[in-house]
């Protein structure tokens, strides 16, 4: 315990210095002496793994400095062990009941924490809080764990506003269709979230990373303002929803929050702040040949093609016949590989070429049978339907060949 | 930037000694930069909204730690920036620029209409300068430009080449061509599709809004108030109208007041019917946009015998396709041979009686009145109907048309022809009537 008193020692010079610190630095290390009587906490494998893998997904991963930051902050009050974690862009909070009184307040680094706990027995373990560690031991087996300074981990904010109820079926349903083609690219903040645009009777989902863009329109059923959430936590938040059958969804523009409440799980998410491209100009407002063609033979003539395309340049060309749609790689002169499938083609004879990652992703995430491709010209957006998802429409740029 | 950033460094450093006491708060500041420093505020820049939160909680603490440091009270304030590298190049699709064409279409325009195919003479060189005026200037020069005229004059061609002009100057403009059927359909659909708000948007945000037709929202009530509403609307936020009309504002019937009132508070030019000279000019452009070859003499030949503007490109195209392969160019005696062949053809299909019968069938009088003695208006004006389509479309002299009708002689045929000649160039209802007993005798025409 000697060092404790020691640092107390210090720092209360510090404090002596600049006295605005003192209370600040007073009352903190009251709490680090209860946090340092030693007690055991008895757990269940299952629930503790899960409450810490689940909050580690929200920790902190890309600053490699903010080493707090990087780890689950557990902490005990009135009954209840609580977890928690954040980016600061987005919070986890969950909690478990417990037996114990005793307050305690750690920060575990939940990476090597997560992969011990996975490979013990399933049933109960023991967690014992100690000065500068936490031990965990399941029979003979033990694993001691350093503590991280707990001092100023950021809360989740609290929310005033009344939360709405959501069936999980409509995140489940649509967010799927809409994430993959959120940009990863921090360098513009927007382009990384989903943007939400309510207007009249419409919602609408949109989100693009510069090359592509998926447009959803949806009924308004919620009652949502225009935002732009952080695409990385909806599909985070979308794994929570398997087993559930609401969502509570609350909204406060003051804090520029949002938050799910998820069963026993609370996420919370910051909103980007910051002016949407205007998508609606790159929606081609006409259309001069329309293909009309099978979905799952698409996809596996794409796959075919692409073997012979990845080597040079990703291309895939698509050209259209009077009653079929070609497909070759972009690639060296006096190659001809093909693949050749049946469609309904409406309109002028038209050769444009796409990445054929981005044609991938786009019809694996589809569902139906039928997919449509309008085009205007070959250096313009094309826009993909399917026959499943009436009110969502993608809309892929093309890429130039040189003829 | 080097000052700011070193003066930041130096404050981190600062820090470093109170590291222990918020290891967050601490490496959070070591991800940020100063954006702007005075000696009474300093401006972070963060990276994200998350951030930019977290540290305004704590600016307090940051304010102090910023005291200590520089001695001087300085405030805080937060902005999130984006951090674009250099050179990066805008993403293809949001960078993506629709063509020219792509907008006309978008925009209701048709990439036929433009200044430069349109031909000014004396009945339309007004109009032409106030549209060229309100296309250099929109929404200041006339606001509304009224244009209105008979058929075929070229108030549609001009609203759009407005349209074109200012879309041309600036990609970004919205502009609309709205035929006012469309609008009144499009009204309805809204209301009943329960999407009014989005059909207000669209109207009401619009630079330049063309409205072709104006006067058939003339007894639609809530038309017209939609309309009056999407008119002051885009009105004040500084957008131009151009409306188009068969006849001027005041002879529009079952218009609101106010509505006509706002209709004559900018310019309103009339377009005369094309003069031959006019009608000579446009054959030629015409002629010169399809690529056809054409004397001068042949095109007023054509410019004499048709007067409707939209048949003259008719005619022309008729007369191409009778010469092709034939003559390599129209010349006079294909033009003559045109018209010779097209006159037979018409008093071959058609005898003076079926012209009575029609002008009898549409007034609802007997055959026997119009050839009667009877001089009241119900009768007389009829018959005087029937001699001028004897005259125009039969081509049957005086004296003849006088015997069918049973009259004395061909000062009655000379007056009544004069009469309905002027009756139809004053009053469009009138020529309406005309129009239709016409219709009535040409069925396939």
């Amino acid at each position: 315990m000697s060092t404790v008193y020691e640092q107390w020692f210090l720092n209360h010079l510090v404090c002596l210095e600049n006295p605005n610190y003192f209370l600040y630095t007073y009352t903190h290390y009251l709490l680090l002496l209860f946090k340092y009587i030693n007690m055991k906490i008895i757990f269940q494998r299952d629930i503790l793994l899960e409450n810490i893998l689940y909050a580690s997904r929200f920790s902190s991963s890309k600053l490699s400095s903010l080493i707090t930051l990087q780890g689950v902050l557990i902490k005990n009050e009135k009954g209840l062990i609580h977890f928690y974690s954040t980016n600061l862009s987005s919070y986890y909070h969950s909690s478990v009941k417990t037996e114990e009184k005793q307050a305690f307040e750690i920060v575990v680094e939940p990476k090597k924490l997560v992969e011990f706990i996975s490979l013990l027995a399933p049933g109960k373990l023991e967690i014992e809080v100690k000065e500068k560690q936490i031990v965990i031991t399941q029979n003979k087996t033990r694993g001691e764990f350093p503590i991280m300074v707990s001092k100023d981990f950021p809360l989740p904010p609290t929310i005033e506003e009344k939360p709405q109820k959501i069936k999980t079926d409509f995140f489940i349903k649509n967010l799927p269709l809409i994430l993959f083609s959120t940009s990863s690219d921090e360098s513009r903040p927007v382009l990384t979230g989903v943007n939400l645009v309510s207007q009249d009777e419409e919602l609408l989902m949109v989100t693009t990373d510069g090359f592509r863009l998926s447009l959803l329109k949806l009924k308004k059923d919620i009652e949502l303002p225009s935002m732009i959430i952080p695409s990385s936590f909806l599909s985070e938040a979308v794994s929570f929803l398997k087993d559930e059958e609401a969502v509570e969804l609350s909204y406060s523009p003051k804090e520029k929050l949002i938050s799910f409440k998820i069963g026993k799980y609370n996420l919370y998410s910051r909103l980007i702040e910051g002016e949407y491209p205007p998508f609606e100009k790159v929606i081609p407002a006409d259309k001069k040949t329309i293909i009309e063609t099978d979905k799952d033979e698409l996809v596996r003539n794409i796959k075919l093609i692409s073997i012979f395309a990845r080597d040079i340049s990703n291309i895939v060309i698509l050209q259209t016949t009077k009653e079929a749609l070609q497909l070759k790689p972009k690639t060296e002169v006096g190659e001809h590989n093909s693949a050749q499938q049946e469609a309904i083609i409406k309109g002028d004879e038209q050769k444009i070429a796409f990445n054929y990652k981005f044609l991938l992703e786009l019809l694996n995430h589809l569902e139906g049978k039928k997919i449509t491709i309008e085009l205007l010209r070959s250096d313009s957006p094309a826009v993909f339907k399917s026959d499943k998802n009436p009110n969502f429409i993608h809309i892929i740029m093309p890429v130039r060949i040189q003829e | 930037m080097s000052l700011l950033s070193s003066f930041w460094d130096e404050f981190l450093l600062a820090l470093t000694t109170n590291q222990q006491n918020s290891p967050i708060l601490f490496s959070t500041l070591k991800h940020v930069r100063p954006v702007e420093l005075t000696e009474e505020k300093i401006i972070i820049g963060c990276d994200s909204n998350g951030t930019k939160v977290f540290l305004s909680q704590h600016a307090k603490e940051i304010e102090k730690e910023l005291y200590s440091h520089t001695k001087k009270k300085i405030q805080l304030s937060f902005i999130i920036i984006e951090n674009k590298k250099k050179g990066q190049i805008d993403s293809p699709l949001l960078s993506f620029q629709s063509s020219i064409e792509d907008l006309f279409l978008k925009s209701g325009l048709h990439s036929k209409y433009s200044f430069d195919n349109f031909a000014v003479s004396s009945t339309n060189q007004v109009a032409y300068a106030a549209s060229q005026a309100v296309s250099n200037n929109p929404g200041t020069a006339y606001n509304p430009l009224f244009l209105y005229g008979g058929v075929g004059v070229g108030k549609t061609h001009l609203a759009q080449s407005i349209a074109r002009k200012v879309l041309e100057g600036n990609h970004e403009k919205k502009v609309y061509f709205c035929p006012s059927d469309h609008f009144t359909n499009e009204l309805v659909e809204a209301i009943r599709d329960k999407s009014t708000p989005r059909f207000r948007r669209k109207y009401r945000n619009l630079n330049v809004l063309i409205f072709d037709d104006i006067q058939f929202i003339a007894g639609k009530q809530h038309i017209q108030e939609e309309f009056f509403h999407t008119f002051n609307s885009v009105v004040s936020s500084g957008g131009q109208i151009i409306l188009a009309s068969d006849r001027p504002p005041t002879e529009i019937r079952d218009i609101e007041d106010r509505l006509r009132s706002r209709f004559s508070g900018g310019l309103t030019v009339d377009i005369q019917p094309p003069d031959f000279e006019l009608r000579s000019a446009i054959i030629l452009i015409k002629a010169k946009e399809k690529k056809i070859e054409i004397d001068m003499e042949a095109a007023k030949i054509i410019a004499e015998q048709v007067t409707d503007t939209r048949a003259l490109e008719g005619t022309l195209l008729s007369i191409y396709a009778k010469t092709l392969g034939i003559k390599e160019k129209i010349d006079l005696t294909s033009v003559d041979y045109f018209f010779s062949e097209k006159t037979v053809k018409k008093i071959q299909r058609i005898t003076p009686a079926d012209i009575i019968k029609a002008v009898s069938s549409y007034y609802n009088i007997p055959q026997s009145h119009l050839k009667g003695v009877e001089r009241t208006d119900a009768i007389a004006l009829p018959r005087q109907i029937a001699m001028f389509l004897l005259r125009k479309e039969l081509g049957i002299k005086q004296e003849e048309v006088a015997f069918l009708l049973r009259r004395k002689d061909h000062t009655t045929v000379i007056h009544a022809v004069e009469k309905i000649s002027r009756l139809i160039a004053k009053d469009p209802v009138f020529r309406q009537d005309v129009d239709n007993i016409t219709k009535s005798i040409f069925p396939s025409t």
